[in-house]
């Protein structure tokens, strides 16, 4: 079976870089957005205060006029007081009085809410004007006239503000796109100029790389003195450090959009491949192998399943002490690659398969390895289970569904 | 025989200490302001809405009021001048200062215009 949509090959090292740029852009535009709607919020909220005093200011000579006129009635009724005790109204306003302790001596209005101390406000859909009287008629200190709004003036600020700020907004909202466009095209341009260098200096590697593997055993050892065949053990394990960085590179880079071919595949002279050839590296360290392997199957792609088990049995070697202990286990739907080496602090676990995460400064690597097995058993739908203990070592398993 | 008199005696006490109690309370405006204001033909409504017109609320009204019938001058006085004029300054009250509050108290209630407006 072929597929070539696999996330594995589309995820080269830009990719990443360039999620985290439409990430960074996608920030700058919520930034922007909501500093946009603050900015028209905050103007349309000034236009409509102004337009509200505007409005005020036009009422308040007509309820001024009023004021004038019932305080010249409350003074009459505190003349024929008790004789009059009829408190007058009138047609065209609501009034009511106060005394100075704020309380109420009368009152005709409709408005919920009354706030002697302001001049002029709404009080639901009526307005009320505020008058201190010069003498206290009846006792009262405070007259409050009480009108119903106009609306008018309403509908007609929010008409406006909408075919103003509508626009303004949108023209906010284009200059920010073009804005942030012009801002993440140097990190773009530097995003891809890395891609260009990755891809190029994989694709130069190469050819060094195998001509050193090749030479290397082409070379008759036995003719060697053990001092030369040290010394050649050391170049072969280094160039195969390498060669595993190589092909690791080679897998987000150069084998992008290379067709999957899974099959069914025997993982067990797979692991034994693989283990053979890090076998070198392994005596390197004086590390001991246990394995416990049996004949186990899965349908994948080989090429994708070896770079899992390179990349494990890597960071098994390379993570692990000198003279400590690698186990694979090998089941059917089960492979356990466990080491005896520094182990994951456990604040890192949780970001061990992100690229570019190293859970440990003592070895170099470019932390992508991880990020690679992710990809790959989440593509083939398995599961991972990292168990490590700090100082004691590192336990991977992977499960999959036997076939 | 005993027991009946100082049972009949208890009882006419309490009737006469219940009886007592509102009228004192009650008394203090009509004891001390109303005899002064009947003999001399001044109408407490028309003192009070003056006072009205310049104290306005109740505190304040009662506030200026006992400060004014403890220090009558011409210049703090609600009455106007062809009134004063006429009658001269009152003189000034010496009762206590309870009493005096707990008059001026039951003139507000009396002539308030609150809740009197319809």
């Amino acid at each position: 079976m072929e597929r070539t949509g696999l996330s594995v090959s589309k995820n080269r090292a830009t990719d990443t870089h360039l999620n985290s740029e439409t990430k960074a852009r996608r920030r700058f535009l919520l930034l922007y957005v909501i500093f946009v709607l603050l900015l028209t919020g905050l103007l349309g909220y000034f236009y409509y205060r102004s337009q509200e005093q505007l409005m005020f200011s036009h009422q308040r000579i007509r309820m001024m006029e009023y004021a004038s006129t019932q305080a010249r009635r409350l003074k009459q009724l505190h003349r024929h007081y008790p004789q009059e005790k009829r408190y007058p109204r009138d047609e065209r306003f609501e009034s009511a009085i106060y005394d100075l302790e704020y309380q109420k001596i009368f009152s005709t209005l409709k408005g919920a809410q009354v706030s002697l101390d302001e001049v002029i406000y709404h009080s639901g859909e009526k307005i009320h004007l505020v008058k201190i009287l010069d003498d206290y008629y009846l006792g009262a200190k405070y007259l409050v006239i009480e009108v119903p709004e106009d609306k008018t003036w309403y509908n007609d600020i929010v008409h406006k503000i909408l075919l103003f700020l509508l626009p303004l907004f949108i023209l906010f909202m284009l200059l920010g796109l073009y804005l942030s466009r012009l801002f993440v095209r140097p990190m773009r341009n530097s995003i891809m100029l890395l891609d260009r260098f990755i891809k190029d200096t994989t694709h130069e590697l190469n050819t060094p790389l195998s001509a050193i593997l090749a030479n290397i055993e082409m070379m008759d050892r036995k003719s060697m003195s053990s001092t030369n065949t040290k010394k050649l053990n050391r170049i072969e394990i280094g160039a195969r450090t390498v060669s595993t960085l190589y092909e690791d590179l080679k897998f987000l880079t150069l084998e992008r959009g290379k067709p999957i071919e899974d099959m069914h595949l025997d993982l067990l002279p797979v692991i034994k491949n693989r283990l053979e050839y890090f076998s070198l590296q392994m005596q390197s360290k004086q590390i001991v192998l246990h394995k416990e392997l049996v004949p186990s199957s899965m349908h994948a792609d080989r090429r994708l399943i070896t770079r899992v088990i390179d990349n494990l049995l890597s960071n098994a070697i390379k993570y692990n002490k000198r003279g400590g202990i690698v186990d694979v286990t090998l089941e059917p739907g089960l492979l356990i690659i466990a080491d005896s080496g520094v182990g994951i602090p456990k604040e890192k676990l949780g970001s061990i398969f992100e690229r570019y995460s190293r859970f440990s400064d003592s070895e170099g690597g470019f932390g992508i390895g991880l990020n690679i097995v992710k990809k790959i058993i989440d593509h083939y739908g398995m599961e991972i289970v990292v168990e490590s203990k700090l100082g004691r070592g590192t336990k991977v398993i992977l499960r999959w569904s036997k076939i | 025989m005993n027991q009946k008199i100082r049972k009949s005696i208890k009882t006419n006490l309490l009737l006469i200490f219940v009886c007592i109690l509102p009228v004192s309370a009650d008394n203090a405006f009509e004891q001390h302001c109303v005899p002064c204001h009947i003999r001399m033909d001044i109408s407490l409504q028309r003192t009070f809405m003056n006072a009205l017109l310049v104290y306005g609320g109740r505190e304040n009204m009662k506030e200026g009021l006992a400060y004014y019938l403890r220090n009558p001058r011409k210049d703090t006085s609600v009455m106007d001048e062809d009134y004063i004029r006429k009658n001269g300054i009152k003189t000034p009250i010496k009762i206590e200062r309870a009493v005096l509050y707990e008059a001026l108290e039951q003139y507000w209630q009396k002539y308030t215009v609150m809740k009197k407006l319809y």
